[in-house]
């Protein structure tokens, strides 16, 4: 109401059970997972990043060979596996129902790939209703991280139990859903974690996402990361300060560069500076909409051609040093 | 001019995987063919804010709606013949489902279905579908000389493709059937038909998720029959409309190595589809690095400056290298790229110059 906000602290985040990565296609959220993973396996916990869709992205940012349905290690303490519905469905016949008998000649039928290619809300349900048994019945891990699809919407897949239940009102199927729909509901076991970027689209879709998991479900979003944002040209604010200073090619040239350096130098300049200043209201624009109701986490845009391990155990730091101010 | 035949086309489909930009180059594209005189549509699926402003958009809608004269004049250009729209999947779905219905009460028990009104929303593929119903609607119609039609964002740009295909197997629902088969035939008692295999299962399915599932989706076949055929009609329909020459497939993509390498197994596949391509288009490129070997700075300032610019020449070679793979796979009147702006784009004047950038003329360097 008055803006007042309890900051969800790292040890919260180490309390639950699950957090659940979200966000549009393209806005980093492979990487948010996997600098998430690495915060939490580093504060000792055994962590488990699942992913929904494998594009093989999570595996190669840690030099590791394509993820498969049973848990490779991907760091100390941090494991990493890629979940199907085919998968998830099979062991919901076997452990919850009890009729492993049916699940194999029912998945080989090719029924199940149909159905669950046609209705994304099914796959949903059943993926969360695998990564449910995973942490609190089997207890292998500590945490799970789940990376959700790059199509798929945080709505729609939270609500997919919810509309699931509207189809499917009674019996075993639907008891399970309500279980597990409770379970995404408390939110000291399970967080929502929104990846963004500090540009319009990507920044106006976690606002109205964050808005329609309140309003729909009742849910709130316990942090947006936003990802590359472009840091200050130096960490000394005393030289970015004199950076700041520099408004034409000339200045450059008065500091040592040649003609063609200096211009060219002063086109890169000013084209950060230009980007860098309208992602500063992008990231306003998220801070006055959101900020009382999420807290904000920034990942610096990392300038470099390569990335991987070194690049991710920077982000986790940054990351982490935020969670636990 | 590059790809000089999308703007001669009378259908341009815009694909690509989320996130780089297809709305925007969308409307471009519209917005040069009207001011060249051709009566242009764009249908947009999930367009920035202040982008949809800019076209007027405020809200989903089915109809079509024209750019007001005082938008181009604010970005000094004559006022032209443009249309937008914003889809609306599930109203589409309703229509088409109204208009293929034997009856009106048939078209209410679908739309009232439960399991219709669970998967109209969800099945995947239906926004893809329908943006192909709109398409060939406004293709009969026949009110404009070109309708630009934005792909919703998909995972891979060929989950586009083989989306309508997708969606009609499901509602024909051959398998669906014939595991409903017992429940279908209804009237004499669920399980009285001797399929075996299918009554077990049904008595599985049952158990598991209760009996007015079962009614509820055997009601929606059942209804549906005999609506299929004009849903497969229709869908084949549309897809002779894309293969036709007037056709062009623009794909867009990003500077990197894995969206130029889906971009191009994109393209490879229309072709076997024998779907015409009209042209890529790779935007947000990074310009070409033309910093010195050598630079001397003499200041912490110019030092902290210099890191900068050579950090960008970096990721400006490596986005180099991914254009030297397109060069070396596709025709270069076939593929264009657009700087990275140093502004967004959000109103007429920046598209304008987006599509300068596109087909040439004096497309302005950004940085």
């Amino acid at each position: 109401m008055f803006g007042y906000h309890a900051r969800v602290s790292l040890a919260a985040i180490l309390d639950r059970r699950l957090s659940i990565i979200s966000g549009k296609g393209g806005v980093g959220k492979t990487t948010l997972a996997a600098v998430l993973g690495l915060v939490l396996s580093q504060e000792g916990r055994r962590t488990l990043v699942a992913e929904v869709e494998g594009k093989d992205t999570l595996a190669s940012m840690f030099g590791a060979p394509p993820l498969t349905t049973q848990p490779a290690e991907l760091a100390d303490s941090l494991w990493g596996m890629k979940i199907t519905p085919e998968e998830a469905l099979e062991e919901y016949f076997d452990v919850q129902l009890h009729m492993k008998r049916i699940a194999k000649p029912l998945i080989s039928s090719q029924l199940v790939d149909y159905v669950t290619h046609s209705a994304p809300g099914l796959r949903d349900i059943l993926m969360l209703g695998k990564v449910w048994y995973a942490a609190v019945k089997r207890r292998d891990f500590d945490h799970i991280v789940l990376d959700t699809a790059a199509a798929g919407h945080a709505v729609s897949m939270l609500r997919s139990p919810e509309g699931f239940l509207h189809a499917v009102p009674i019996g075993p199927l639907a008891t399970h859903t309500k279980q597990v729909l409770g379970w995404l509901q408390d939110p000291s076991e399970v967080g929502i974690h929104l990846a963004s970027m500090p540009e319009e689209m990507p920044v106006n879709e976690t606002i109205e996402t964050t808005r329609m998991l309140e309003e729909k479900l009742g849910m709130n979003v316990s942090h947006v990361f936003m990802n590359m944002i472009f840091p200050p040209i130096s960490d000394d604010p005393k030289v970015e300060a004199e950076v700041d200073a520099i408004s034409s090619p000339l200045a450059l040239a008065s500091q040592g560069f040649g003609k063609k350096a200096s211009e060219e130098t002063f086109r890169i300049l000013n084209f950060y500076r230009k980007r860098r200043s309208l992602q500063q209201e992008h990231r306003k624009q998220l801070s006055d909409e959101l900020a009382s109701t999420a807290d904000i986490i920034d990942l610096p845009f990392i300038m470099s051609d390569v990335f991987g391990l070194d690049e991710l155990r920077q982000l986790a730091e940054i990351a982490r040093e935020q969670l636990t101010r | 001019m590059k790809l000089a035949k999308v703007l001669a086309s009378e259908i341009v489909v815009c694909a690509g995987s989320g996130g780089v930009g297809k709305t925007t180059v969308s409307a471009a594209i519209a917005l040069e063919a009207s001011l060249r005189g051709r009566s242009t549509i764009v249908v947009t699926i999930d367009p920035a804010r202040r982008l949809a402003n800019s076209l007027g958009l405020e809200q989903l809608s089915n109809t079509p709606k024209r750019i007001p004269k005082e938008k181009f004049e604010a970005a000094g250009l004559p006022p032209c013949s443009l249309d937008a729209m914003m889809l609306d999947t599930k109203t589409t779905f309703d229509e088409l489902v109204i208009r293929y219905a034997r009856s009106e009460q048939k078209a209410r028990k679908i739309i009232n279905n439960r399991f219709y009104q669970a998967i109209s929303g969800a099945l995947s593929g239906t926004h893809e579908y329908m943006a192909m119903e709109k398409l060939y609607e406004l293709s009969m119609e026949g009110n404009y000389d070109l309708i630009v039609i934005d792909t919703p964002p998909t995972r891979n740009a060929l989950d586009f493709l083989d989306a309508p295909k997708r969606m009609t197997s499901f509602l024909e629902g051959k398998l669906l059937k014939w595991f409903l088969l017992p429940a279908i035939g209804g009237g004499k008692g669920l399980f009285k038909i001797a399929n075996f295999a299918a009554v077990s299962f049904l008595k599985v399915v049952q158990k598991i998720v209760g009996a007015q599932v079962l009614s509820d989706t055997a009601e929606f076949f059942a209804n549906f029959e005999g609506m299929y055929e004009g849903f497969k009609q229709r869908a084949q329909a549309v897809y002779e409309l894309l293969r036709k020459p007037t056709t062009s497939f623009v794909v867009v993509t990003a500077p990197t190595n894995e969206s130029v390498e889906e971009a191009l197994f994109f393209a490879k596949t229309l072709r076997s589809y024998e779907l015409p391509f009209g042209g890529l288009i790779v935007n947000r490129v990074l310009p070409d690095p033309d910093l010195p070997a050598k630079v001397a700075a003499k200041t912490e300032a110019a030092k902290a400056v210099l890191g900068l610019a050579r950090r960008f020449e970096q990721i400006a070679l490596k986005e180099r290298r991914s254009l030297e793979r397109l060069e070396s796979e596709v025709e270069p009147e076939l593929w264009v790229q657009i700087p990275y702006q140093t502004e967004e784009v959000v109103d007429l004047k920046a598209l304008k110059n987006i599509a300068e950038l596109i087909f040439g003329s004096a497309g302005k360097r950004p940085l």
